[in-house]
């Protein structure tokens, strides 16, 4: 209510006036405020929601380490030195200027099969989220990739 | 985290208010200027839609207090400076709010229903578009009344669905907004028998506005979604002068809304045409794609930034329209006219070079050409309805 009746007085709206629930023949600027509100009230509880973190940015490998830890990001490159490790495997996608990420692969991943069997130089475009290892480096926990030609790698 | 990402957002929201206020600087171009340093941020693509939202509603400030073109449909200046001219400078901002803010929340809530009718119906109307336009055409330009104005009429129409017809080829960045200035701003600052000093009517708040509004905020709302999804019928922009057919200019209030409506569902429903088709046909929507791609994910983030822009660009429209229009009438005109001729030809110049320059003077000696023969402005529209016609013939 602290918020209607501040909207209300700047735009000196006759906030209160008549019984609350009267046949609304005309949009008053009370309606208005509510309207207004109610649209903020929206694209705060999408927000609070769905935090802009939560889409995944496109960016390059070495533009990940610009990127906050728990964002989602979408980078491509090619594939380079893959590693198992326990759970998943890991291994860095590389840009042609020599920018590289490290990927993290879970077992779990649709897809991981083929991933485990790729050759280096791979092209490929992977979604994940940015985390930091205990050292400190950043690298993307993998959620989804795809295979790409040589020719849909732009440098 | 959570607390960062609103934080970021208040800047950008204050300098959106201040960007708003100026005719001709559009996000888009806003976009394309800052778009090489900033494009690796990751929340740039949210904080671009921030300023459209922002823009969306405030942009009918500018547009009401001195007639500049207003948004894509660039319409929005008609009825709103005919408006402030009779003294309804207040209801006119009032029905751009509530056109705006209703549209919005109407598209946010039917966009996952409306979107897969719109391709259907368009189907069904597609075959008779370029017939419905030659005709209503024809009953815009005989409502003149006398023959000889109906032939002046006629004439205004041609030469601007020619101008139009070059200008939306030409490679600028806001082909409307020379095209708009020169057919109507120019020639009402520079004319000054009618540089009217518009003092407003005595209130101390906001009239209401009626409901009879809401069926024109439909209408915007379903034509904002058509202007979306069907790259074949036209851009925002024609489907505003098309439906001055429907819509007279002569009915200000009912014409604002509609034009507010338009503008407002139709950067609403790219987002979710963006997700669903994949096709952006809004310039910062685009940008943002490319940064950060619209997936039926990051919609709602997407959504969310320009549902809580609009509002707050709405609540900016009301405060600031609030404090400024009682005291516009106090200025000194002729020289602010000047000042503001001075600077919307800079603007063009800034933006489209000596081609825009050129599709200006042409244009404003068309807008000259219609108060010299006495005609109604709403005839240039054959610059938009002109092309529209041609395409739905298939002749270009």
């Amino acid at each position: 209510m602290p918020c209607l009746d501040m909207m209300s007085m700047a735009f000196r709206g006759p906030i209160g006036k008549g019984p609350p629930f009267r046949a609304v023949r005309a949009l008053s600027p009370v309606h208005l405020s509510f309207l207004i509100l109610l649209l903020i009230l929206i694209g705060l509880s999408l927000l609070i929601l769905f935090p802009l973190s939560s889409a995944y940015s496109l960016t390059s490998p070495s533009g990940v380490w610009l990127m906050r830890d728990g964002q989602w990001a979408q980078v491509q490159g090619s594939l380079d030195r893959s590693t198992a490790k326990s759970g998943g495997l890991s291994f860095r996608l590389c840009e042609a200027a020599g920018g590289c990420v490290s990927i993290y692969a879970p077992e779990q991943m649709e897809g991981f099969s083929e991933l485990a069997s790729l050759r280096n130089g791979q092209p490929m475009r992977v979604w994940g989220e940015v985390s930091s290892a205990q050292y400190g480096a950043r690298f993307i926990r993998a959620h989804r990739f795809e295979l790409l030609a040589n020719s849909e790698l732009n440098p | 985290m959570l607390c960062i990402d609103f934080a970021l957002f208040i800047p950008v929201y204050l300098f959106g208010i201040f960007a708003s206020l100026l005719p001709g600087l559009h996000p888009n171009s806003i976009g394309a200027l800052l778009n090489p340093w900033l494009s690796s941020w990751p929340d740039w693509p949210f904080m671009l839609v921030a300023l459209l939202g922002i823009r969306i509603a405030l942009q009918f400030l500018p547009s009401i207090l001195v007639g500049t073109p207003a948004g894509e449909t660039g319409l929005g200046m008609l009825p709103g400076a005919r408006m402030m001219k009779e003294g309804r400078g207040l209801e006119a901002l009032m029905i751009c709010a509530c056109a705006v803010v209703i549209a919005t929340l109407a598209a946010l809530a039917l966009s996952p229903f409306l979107l897969p009718l719109f391709p259907s119906l368009f189907m069904i109307i597609k075959p008779w578009v370029g017939y419905l336009l030659v005709i209503a055409s024809a009953v815009l330009i005989c409502s003149e009344g006398e023959v000889k104005k109906a032939g002046y009429a006629l004439l205004i129409f041609a030469l601007a669905a020619a101008l139009g017809l070059l200008t939306l080829n030409l490679t600028l960045l806001d082909p409307l907004f020379c095209l708009f200035v020169g057919f109507f701003t120019l020639p009402m600052l520079f004319s000054p028998h009618r540089l009217v000093k518009p003092r407003q009517k005595k209130t101390d708040s906001f009239p209401s506005v009626s409901l009879s509004l809401l069926p024109f905020i439909a209408l915007g709302l379903c034509l904002g979604g058509l202007s979306d999804l069907l790259p074949g019928l036209s851009t925002p922009s024609q489907v505003a002068a098309i439906a001055t057919l429907i819509v007279p200019l002569s009915a200000p209030a009912h014409y604002l809304a509609l034009v507010a409506s338009i503008e407002a569902s139709h950067t609403a429903f790219a987002f979710s045409s963006a997700a669903s088709a994949g096709v952006a046909r809004v310039g910062v929507v685009a940008m943002a794609e490319q940064m950060t791609p619209i997936s039926m994910q990051s919609l709602p983030v997407y959504l969310g930034t320009y549902a809580l822009s609009v509002g707050i660009g709405a609540a900016a429209l009301l405060i600031l329209g609030r404090w400024l229009i009682p005291r516009w009438s106090k200025l000194d005109w002729p020289a602010l006219s000047r000042l503001i001729g001075l600077y919307l030809i800079l603007i063009i110049l800034l933006n489209d070079g000596l081609l825009g320059l050129i599709v200006l003077a042409c244009a404003t000696l068309l807008g000259l050409l219609t108060l010299r023969l006495s005609v109604r402005r709403t005839h240039v529209m054959g610059a938009l309805i002109g092309p529209a016609i041609l395409n739905a013939f298939g002749l270009i």
